[in-house]
């Protein structure tokens, strides 16, 4: 169980363009100065931390770990994998009482800084994949599988959160229906290893917003 | 050997890690290990009896997680395992050790962030601890919290349900702070006021990064001090923690001279560790530190983020309040919490470090009103709180909710009011104000006041309340009725303050009814009363003068050391710099910007040129309002211009044209190198004639209504295009001197809105700027809101909407965007908020006879708590519409569950509140 700490110096606004509804246009004037104000504001906020821990794969499953990795989906995922990386990350609860407080005097940056976190935490679990990957050299890995994609259930959160000490750890919960708190946290399972399948990439095939996305027409590749 | 004989000892020694125990006999990670009490009894023994052995005068029981919510699922029950474990653990001790119910945090986080209720959580607590009793517990230990309101609620379960001694301990990260951002000093005067026996910290960092904090908890507390360290810090590959036993009881011993005296191991730790410890401690220390209970401190009171000492004057901000406000009756009586909320986040911004607040008003529950304004409060703001109502139980609900410690206002010196309300701050542990007055009024005499505030420090002091959380208010009384009443106040503020050495608080700007220009009256009788001795002025921080003489007065009695403070805040709030600086740099940005659509002709009407333009003339107004910047006796009166920052931006539109000429001069100069210049200044003059067409109305000269409204329409419509809400608001204003207010709604804001919400459809604004718009006319709408109060009136309504996050859901920012929409087109809505249950919903809909129901709900895995909603409320043929939304929703979903409509954005939300309305 390992845990660290990310320290952000800038969101990428990009990104959360695209998370307003933006898709590929770019923000007017005003929006880019409120992106400008709320990134300023949400990164003295953020206090950005991540847990992992890593299991040799025997079967496609985690070897002495009580949980189970139901489905197709992550056995697809992990295909190929020897190792699988249980990594989960959080921006703090210091970020949803900012968000909160938003929200009372301005809805517009509200929104924008929801947008902007939301686009943090990627940066956070890429940072910290960075980290994890230098430390440990494996050639391949895929890319970040969470519960809820495909048919790996919401319902292994709990569990998910207990094995990595999550809540002791980083401060990261689960609620009664399967919410992670803080709301800007990602848990997420990625497999290492020799050679794993180049033809595992991230499509919207999984998604459960399939045919009803905002971002981008369906069957594309994400930017994941 | 009781609890009371194991602290006669200079030190009590505790046991080490479980988990690491457990795991090297061979359990699997994820397995629950509370369930190993009635499992693997042997081990659990095993573990406790090794540690006994070590030395450990108390054993932890194997009940850390033993919760309702962990046991689920396990088979067992709470009480089978917490008596398991307490039996394990007596049977390891014997007489050898005691043995301590142990209470770790829920593992879901409470509200705000999370969904789990105070209440909730305290029933949680009161379960575990009441088998632990049953069991035969010798004590309680709370630990490895991280958020004070949970611990808050673990120690209230405690005491409610039992007589054994408590103790805390927090975990804190090397930045002093716990995830949740809770101070050591909010632990330590939140958990010492509840009545804990001890306190300290446990896990996340070894010994040697634990001694900053231990010494940190020592300056807040008098209680014996609790350490339970970690191992070190876990190696990165292997996860073994890097601190062997030596070492860790060395790092102990040199924090021994804070104040501890209950010392343990926490993850990594094993018997040897213990054993360590108790080499350490066996030989008599020379400094073994006694808790001095007596101790003098400073006053302090604090939120979980913020701590608040009156070492000095601070200010108590007084507008949550609905005495004398109709607005604020209003919001009231339509539980807005949101304006109730805009105007503590107002205060705190202007400087208030502690705020007042009052919900009694005629015709409101205020204890429920009470209750849920301090959890909103609490939510967004980190000021603590001062809980003012004179009914016993509207505080003590008040006192349990809150989190933190705040100050009751307040008791007086009529015996059964002292009785009444002093338990409550003992048994809460708040701060207190008393007032000086009694059965027989307010004695005309400031010898007379200071007597009773000497009988109310007694009567604290007998229920065992602190000296330093006595504050007195020596009463301030209107200075136009009794004239010499006012130095009479001062006289006992002096007394008090001087003779009893307690804090003084003043209601200051009581001093001045009745009198023309008050706030001269007031900012005087501040200073005067700060002179005298007064710490906590209760006043409205958003009147600039009166905080300028706090800032002031801080100089002057040398307690801003070197003015430091006064020179930050005058650099910091002379508004009119402030904003032609930042003005001056949004005006280089935008220049860049226009450069990259060049090709857009000068008298471009596309948003984007637009708000370059609207940017460029505020910019030019406000360097118009500062005047020309040197030679003026700098900054101080430049600021005193900047606050009345609104009077002179009015007058300087009203005079239009030599002003505006001045404008364009100033203007052309830089123009030269400035392709936006000439745009800004066409519609700078557009503006400021659109002020003058009204101003001709209002002198019943000619003029169509619709050649004077439109130009005001389009103010608003730019107003809500650029974001800009004062200009909103300001417009507003002027239209509301000579236009009905139903009109200004139907036909300037609603079309406005209209025409942003069809860009916004055809693609031409994104969702920011439709959101931007409605805080625009949210703006405009309060200013109505405001305007409409003054007569005792509120604005008609379209039709009354219930909005929901459903049961389970926490993500509310999209119901809350559909309802700001909503409510500016004129419909009233009643915010249930987020995880609400389906039932409330149902009782809402029928008792308020609502036609259009909305639902929000954002994950898959609460679209079922929709639709039960939905069919609650078709089983009970409740007469309304439904419509839903939420990222997971699809039309079919929607049409599946039973639902009328489905809402793909806010305005579509907007579009279906028409239809069902009309």
């Amino acid at each position: 169980m390992n845990v660290g700490a990310i320290s952000l110096t800038e969101i990428d606004k990009k990104t959360a363009e695209r998370y307003l509804g933006y898709g590929t246009s770019s923000a007017d004037p005003v929006t880019s100065g409120l992106l400008r104000k709320c990134e300023a504001e949400l990164l003295s906020e953020i206090q950005a931390r991540y847990v992992y821990k890593i299991f040799d794969l025997k079967d496609g499953q985690p070897a002495g770990c009580s949980l189970y990795l139901p489905g197709n989906s992550i056995r697809e995922h992990l295909k190929g994998a020897s190792k699988a990386l249980f990594l989960c990350a959080t921006l703090s609860s210091a970020v949803d009482r900012l968000i909160r407080k938003k929200q009372i005097g301005s809805m517009a940056e509200a929104m924008v800084t929801d947008a902007l976190a939301s686009a943090a935490v990627d940066q956070v679990l890429d940072e910290a994949e960075a980290r994890i990957f230098a430390e440990y050299p494996f050639r391949e890995h895929t890319w970040r599988f969470s519960p809820g994609y495909g048919d790996l259930p919401l319902g292994i959160q709990g569990s998910f959160l207990d094995i990595l000490d999550a809540p002791k750890r980083i401060g990261v919960c689960v609620s009664p229906s399967l919410l992670l708190t803080p709301t800007k946290s990602v848990t997420a399972v990625i497999g290492l290893g020799e050679h794993i399948e180049k033809k595992h990439k991230k499509t919207c095939e999984i998604c459960t917003l399939r045919g009803n996305c905002r971002f981008r027409p369906c069957g594309t590749e994400t930017g994941g | 050997m009781t609890i009371k004989e194991l602290f006669q000892k200079d030190y009590i020694i505790l046991d080490g890690g479980m988990g690491t125990m457990l795991q090297a006999k061979g359990m699997e990670t994820g397995t629950i290990p509370e369930t190993l009490n009635i499992l693997r009894p042997d081990w659990i023994i095993d573990v406790h009896r090794q540690y006994i052995e070590a030395g450990s005068d108390i054993v932890y029981a194997n009940t850390f997680g033993a919760n309702r919510f962990k046991m689920e699922g396990t088979g067992f029950s709470v009480d089978d395992i917490v008596s398991a474990a307490i039996h394990n653990a007596k049977t390891a001790a014997g007489e050898r050790a005691l043995v301590a119910l142990d209470i770790g945090p829920i593992g879901q986080l409470l509200e705000p962030t999370g969904v789990l209720s105070f209440e909730e959580a305290c029933d949680i607590f009161s379960e575990i601890v009441r088998a632990g009793v049953r069991a035969g517990a010798d004590l309680i230990v709370i630990e490895t919290m991280t958020d004070l309101y949970e611990t808050k609620a673990a120690v209230l379960a405690a005491k409610e349900n039992s007589t054994l001694p408590v103790f805390v301990t927090m975990t804190f990260e090397s930045n002093m702070r716990t995830f949740t951002g809770c101070s050591v000093s909010a632990m330590c005067l939140t958990m010492e006021g509840l009545g804990v026996d001890a306190l300290g910290v446990n896990c996340s960092l070894g010994p040697a990064e634990l001694i900053p904090i231990v010494r940190e908890i020592a300056k807040w507390t008098t209680l014996p001090i609790i350490v339970k360290p970690n191992a070190g810090l876990p190696d990165p590959v292997t996860g073994a923690y890097d601190v062997m036993p030596e070492d860790f009881a060395k790092y102990c011993g040199e924090m021994l001279d804070a104040g501890i005296k209950i010392l343990g191991g926490c993850c990594g730790t094993n018997p040897a560790y213990i054993s360590a410890l108790k080499e350490l401690l066996i030989s008599p220390k020379d400094c073994v530190i006694k808790a001095d209970k007596a101790k003098s401190r400073d006053l302090a009171v604090c939120s979980p983020l913020r701590t608040v000492v009156v070492d000095r004057p601070r200010i108590i901000g007084e507008r949550i309040n609905p005495t004398g406000k109709k607005r604020f009756k209003q919001a009231l009586i339509e539980g807005d919490m949101d304006y109730i909320l805009s105007q503590a986040i107002e205060q705190v911004e202007a400087g208030a470090e502690i705020l007042d607040v009052n919900v009694g008003a005629p015709g409101i529950d205020e204890k429920a009103m009470m209750v849920r304004t301090v959890k909103a409060l609490q939510s967004i703001v980190d000021v603590p709180l001062q809980l003012d109502s004179t009914k016993p139980d509207v505080l003590e609900a008040a006192l349990r909710v809150y989190n933190g410690k705040p100050i009751i206002n307040s008791v007086n010196g009529e015996d059964a009011v002292l009785d009444r309300i002093l338990p409550l701050a003992a048994r809460y542990g708040a701060a207190v104000i008393g007032l000086t007055l009694d059965e027989n009024g307010i004695p005309p005499k400031a010898v007379d006041r200071f007597r009773i505030a000497e009988k109310i420090l007694d009567r604290a002091k007998s229920y065992g309340i602190r000296k330093e959380d006595v504050i007195i208010d020596c009463l301030v009384l209107t200075v136009s009725a009794e004239q010499k009443a006012a130095l009479e106040t001062l006289k006992a503020v002096r007394m008090v303050k001087e003779q009893l050495g307690l804090r003084t608080v003043l209601g200051v700007s009581n001093i001045s009814f009745g009198l023309p220009n008050r706030t001269s009256i007031n900012t005087s009788f501040l200073t005067m009363a700060l002179y005298a001795g007064l710490d906590l002025p209760i006043m409205n921080p958003n009147l600039p003068a009166m905080m300028w003489a706090i800032k002031s007065y801080r100089v002057l009695a040398a307690i801003d050391e070197n003015s430091l403070e006064f020179i930050s805040y005058s650099t910091d709030h002379t508004p009119a710099d402030v904003r032609v600086r930042e003005l001056t740099a949004e005006n280089e940005k935008l220049r860049t910007e226009r450069e990259s659509f060049a090709e857009h002709p000068t008298d471009c009407t596309c948003p984007r040129c637009q708000s370059v333009l609207a940017a460029r003339m505020e910019w030019l107004a406000a360097k118009l309002r500062q005047g020309p910047v040197g030679g003026d006796g700098g900054a101080l009166s430049r600021s005193f211009r900047g606050l009345t920052d609104t009077k002179e931006y009015s007058d300087l539109r009203a005079a239009a044209g030599p002003e505006g000429m001045t404008a364009k001069a100033g203007a052309s100069q830089e123009g030269t190198a400035d392709p936006a210049g000439s745009d800004a200044l066409s519609y700078g003059s557009g503006t400021l004639a659109e002020d003058s067409a009204g101003t001709g109305r209002n002198n019943g000269s000619e003029g169509s209504a619709k050649s004077s409204d439109l130009p005001r329409t389009t103010g608003i419509l730019k107003a809500m295009e650029t974001g800009m809400k004062k200009d909103g608001r300001r417009i507003t204003a002027a239209l509301l001197r000579n236009t009905e207010p139903m009109s200004i709604i139907n036909d300037i804001l609603i079309p406005s809105l209209d025409t942003i919400g069809e860009r916004f459809e055809t693609g031409k604004l994104f969702l920011p700027q439709l959101i931007l718009a409605a805080d625009v006319a949210s703006e405009c709408f309060d200013e109505i809101k405001t305007h409409l109060a003054k007569d005792g009136n509120s604005s008609k309504t379209r039709g009354r909407i219930i909005l929901a996050t459903v049961k389970g859901d926490i993500h509310d920012i999209g119901k809350n965007i559909v309802k700001v929409i909503l409510e500016n087109y004129g419909y009233e809505i009643i915010d249930l908020g987020r995880d609400v249950d389906p039932e409330l919903i149902l009782e809402t809909a029928v008792s308020r006879d609502v036609k259009l129901v909305g639902l929000s709900a954002l994950m898959t895995t609460t679209l079922g708590a929709m639709e039960k909603t939905i069919r609650l409320l078709r089983e009970n043929n409740v007469d309304c519409r439904i419509m839903v939304g939420g990222a997971v929703l699809t039309p079919d979903y929607a049409k599946r569950i039973g639902a009328d409509y489905y809402a793909k954005d806010a305005k579509t939300g907007a579009d279906i509140a028409k239809e069902v309305f009309g």
